[in-house]
């Protein structure tokens, strides 16, 4: 359903132009679930905004690579240029519902307009859409609650609102970024169960974004690992979670607090990530890796296959499942 | 743990006053609160957002105005002191905050940031044994000694964050409020602060008020833990029987919401249905009765209390009794 | 050697700065090395010699009295400078001190604060207007009245910007490490508000030429006798038509000091911020 083929996005400001994500490749089948994992700076955050056409423009661009949705190349085309074109079928949810929904504006009002722009009412009522849109993420009383102002709402309503109004054009491809980062864990768990369910009930695509590790794997089908712009590893959940083979992938599993090893001191990666403009030749992660050799310090590393749908790029990928 | 703890906090009360239009509504960030901490151990303050854990350790050292309660600390109440009494306690009750952006003045060099205790208390008896101490405390928390001349800006997240820590530990404290001290950082950092933190513990024998959202990290960290809610402690226990066999109803929702990294093992999703009652209009009764399984008529009008049970355990729910 | 070049870092960067930098190391010049560099005496006069245009005897031409405009334009200088630095002084010792102490002590805060948007309730020209009708006529009561005026925006600023401050968590954290009223004002509050007050600097000595010359027009401010811009730009009105450089020369230093003021405010307020500093001297790199 959604393709990203070779996508590199650049900072164009400045003399030469800095790489944010590097040939960056990955597809979403219809309905699945994908988890897109890293840290800050790894360019997660970026490539969903090059999916959406939200670059801003003048510093930030797509330089090769294309975004294909269902087929139709949807790389160069602004927002409403994807609207005008009948291609619109990605929408976005993003971290802070707060900051994302308009203060002075009731919330049934911002659903309306999402609906308007799109012009997806299908004939019917906009208010009778929009109530049903508030029923399909389980706001009560969705009568009452389309005239409420976000800061009078939780902010797990504020989410479900920002679903809602995703919702609205009948995306075919949800792009979903730190959605529940800024949320309570017990909120967290209502929106991921809300999440899955919608993808249920309409087949709909996610690309979800995270650096939560368990987030992942309650919600995500397969998990493409991120690092300084690159995807080092992709593989279904299942297998991620039992046989991670890239270093980094274990080196974060290994840092994960966990209360039934307590006060046993957790195994850091050591170092931290490099800034855009200091990204080594070769494997991003060289610098800072266990199993590092020579020919890991250059060129550009491929693939490694493992079973069906997993692979990494690695010189020396581990085996042997994660220590326990 | 046993003994005599190094501080104890009886019966703190916080309130805030929020204005709604015309009214004016208390809201009681910290609601009676009550706790020993002793010395040497990790109490980590686990809760959700607004449950008043963050007030608390503000309310301890006087950066939030407690409006009633008692702080045992050195024989005295450290809630009745004021002026360089309170400016003295200051130097061994330390607070590591969030931000590791936002702490650390940006027109100060870290060295100076560092040793702002010891100038602000005269500690040092020369310059050369200020730059020393100032070059030993950043070694102890991992950054090079040349980092003193450095100004916030160039320092990374996590950096910052240590130079938080050093500030905290320069006088040797006795105890470390750590509020969230952790929650900024990306995984692979935290992991390294949390090492750090540890470390220091065993090496300086602090006692830390380990405060945080986030379970994982509260479990992996702390010796024992108070689990909030609504400005009330409903939970308290040692860290490994909390998780086994968490007795209170909004302990097991919590730790259960928490998705685990584990694709087999599904966490729940609606044990903890419904929001939070209104801070502004709390509900007679307890707190969490409007959204507990196991609710019953006698909790929707008396406030349970925390009571004992075995091993030092204490639980506020009417259905434990 | 260093130290000069990281301070001109701001200006190589940006060139409107280096141009004000350059417009405003000659003002001071000429205000410094005047009584040596005037070709001739700025007060005296030539009858036979007046309203000359701009000719090579005389650069700026002469006024009515046969004066030379270019002495009297680079005496006007020092009286400019006098005045801005003397307005920006008296603005920032009295200014600075009422908006850091309402901001410390928020119960004697409040009060100040009312007395000082009473003051700015009169506009500016008319309560200089009222002081200099109390104290008298003169530079000295200029300076007075003109830097009552811009004690009140200075207090207004430093008051905003310290109350943001005080809520800075790095102020926080000081509190919390024992630090009393006074430390954290020293310390954390005013050096962080020289950022924001050097800028304010530079427009308050803008404005104060432009308040000197306007009193200096109405015969408020320098008495007649001393060259001074505004001076010079009053005697100049009944001649506009048949002398026009008799104003365009004063006007124009006194736009052109004013510009270069804030432009040199602008570029210093970034070299002063540790932030930018790196920024300044890592030219090309991202």
């Amino acid at each position: 359903m959604l393709s990203v083929q070779d996508l590199t996005v650049s900072v164009v400001t400045g003399h030469e132009p800095l790489k944010i994500t590097q040939n960056l490749s990955f597809d979403i089948a219809e309905g699945e679930i994908l988890g897109v994992v890293g840290e800050s700076g790894c360019g997660k955050s970026m490539t969903s905004l090059a999916i959406m056409g939200l670059l801003p423009s003048k510093q930030i661009e797509v330089q090769t690579g294309r975004v294909l949705l269902g087929g139709a190349d949807i790389t160069h085309l602004a927002p409403h240029e994807r609207v005008d074109q009948g291609v619109s079928g990605v929408s976005m949810i993003f971290q802070e519902p707060m900051t994302s929904l308009n203060p002075v504006l009731r919330v049934g009002d911002q659903i309306i307009e999402a609906l308007m722009v799109h012009d997806k009412t299908n004939g019917r009522d906009p208010v009778a859409r929009t109530r049903e849109l508030l029923d399909l993420v389980h706001i009560p009383d969705a009568g009452l609650q389309m005239n409420a102002y976000p800061h009078e709402l939780s902010g797990g309503m504020r989410q479900r609102i920002m679903i809602a109004i995703a919702l609205a054009c009948n995306p075919k491809v949800l792009v979903a970024d730190e959605p529940t980062t800024a949320l309570d864990v017990t909120v967290q768990s209502q929106i991921l169960s809300l999440i899955r369910e919608l993808r249920d009930e309409l087949s709909m695509s996610v690309l979800f974004i995270t650096h939560d590790l368990g987030v992942v794997a309650q919600l995500a089908d397969r998990v493409c690992v991120m690092y300084a712009g690159q995807i080092v590893e992709t593989a279904d959940v299942g297998t991620l979670f039992e046989n991670p083979v890239h270093p980094y992938t274990h080196g974060l599993f290994s840092c994960l607090p966990d209360p039934t090893r307590r006060s046993e001191l957790l195994n850091p990666i050591p170092g931290q990530a490099p800034l855009l403009a200091d990204i080594p030749d070769g494997c991003a992660f060289a610098p800072r890796c266990s199993y590092v050799s020579d020919n890991c310090r250059s060129g550009a590393i491929d693939w490694t296959p493992f079973e069906p749908e997993h692979q990494a790029r690695c010189h020396h990928p581990l085996s042997g499942g994660l220590k326990k | 743990m046993t003994g005599e703890p190094i501080l104890s906090v009886t019966g703190l009360k916080t309130t805030y006053y929020v204005k709604r239009g015309r009214k004016t509504y208390p809201l009681k960030a910290v609601d009676d609160v009550s706790f020993d901490l002793f010395k040497g151990e990790i109490l980590g303050f686990v809760g959700e957002t607004g449950c008043g854990k963050t007030t608390v350790g503000r309310s301890i050292i006087g950066l939030s105005k407690a409006e009633a309660g008692d702080v045992q600390y050195g024989g005295s109440n450290v809630l009745a002191m004021a002026g360089k009494q309170l400016r003295d306690v200051r130097v061994n009750m330390r607070m590591v905050f969030q931000d590791p952006y936002a702490s650390l003045n940006p027109r100060r060099s870290i060295g100076d940031s560092v040793a702002e205790t010891g100038d602000i208390h005269k500690l040092f008896a020369s310059k050369a044994e200020r730059a020393q101490k100032i070059s030993d405390t950043l070694q102890s928390v991992g950054l090079d000694p040349s980092f003193a001349d450095r100004y916030p800006h160039e320092l990374s997240g996590g950096q910052r964050q240590r130079v938080g820590i050093a500030r905290a530990i320069l006088p040797t404290p006795d105890i470390i409020i750590a509020d969230e001290p952790v929650s900024a950082l990306d995984v692979s950092i935290q992991a390294q602060v949390l090492n750090l933190l540890l470390d220091l513990q065993k090496r300086l024998g602090l006692t830390i008020l380990f405060i945080s959202h986030d379970l994982s990290v509260v479990g992996q960290i702390s010796d024992r833990i108070a689990v909030m809610y609504l400005g009330e402690i409903v939970e308290i226990a040692e860290a490994s029987a909390l998780y086994q066999t968490p007795l209170h109803p909004y302990t097991r929702a919590l730790i259960d919401a928490v998705p685990k990294p584990d694709p087999k093992i599904k966490s729940g999703d609606g044990l903890a249905l419904g929001e939070p009652p209104s801070r502004l209009e709390p509900l007679p009764g307890c707190s969490f009765a409007n959204r507990c399984p196991l609710a019953s008529d006698v909790c929707l009008t008396t406030p349970p209390v925390l009571r004992d049970f075995a091993d030092g355990r204490r639980a506020a729910c009417h259905a434990l009794e | 050697m260093e130290l000069i070049s990281s301070w001109l870092a701001p200006f190589m960067k940006r060139r409107l700065s280096l141009f004000g930098l350059i417009v405003l190391i000659s003002v001071i010049f000429a205000a410094l090395l005047a009584p040596f560099i005037t070709p001739y005496d700025p007060l005296a006069m030539d009858p036979i010699g007046r309203l000359q245009t701009p000719n090579w005897q005389h650069w700026f031409g002469t006024d009515h009295f046969g004066r030379d405009t270019l002495s009297r334009v680079l005496y006007g200088a020092r009286l400019a400078l006098l005045i801005g630095t003397g307005v920006v002084g008296f603005a920032m010792a009295t200014g600075v001190p009422i908006g850091v102490l309402s901001v410390l002590f928020p119960r004697i805060g409040n009060v100040l604060m009312r007395m000082v948007d009473l003051m700015m309730a009169f506009p500016a020209l008319l309560l200089a207007l009222g002081l200099i009708v109390i104290l008298g006529q003169g530079v000295t009561n200029a300076i007075l009245a003109i830097g009552v005026v811009y004690l009140t925006t200075t207090a207004r600023i430093t008051y905003s910007v310290a109350l943001r401050l005080k809520a800075e968590t790095f102020v926080e954290a000081g509190r919390s490490m024992g630090a009393g009223t006074w430390w954290l004002a020293t310390r954390h509050i005013i050096p962080n508000l020289v950022s924001p007050l050097l800028v304010q600097a530079s427009f308050v000595f803008a404005f104060a030429q432009l308040g000197a010359a306007s009193l200096d027009f109405l015969g408020l401010g320098a008495p007649p006798d001393i060259p001074s811009w505004g001076n010079m730009l009053a005697e100049s009105r009944r001649y506009i038509t048949r002398a026009p450089w008799l104003l365009f020369f004063p006007g124009a230093m006194i736009v052109l000091t004013a510009f270069s003021l804030n432009l040199v405010g602008d570029a210093l307020r970034d070299r002063l911020d540790p932030r930018f500093r790196d920024e300044l001297a890592n030219k090309g790199k991202p």
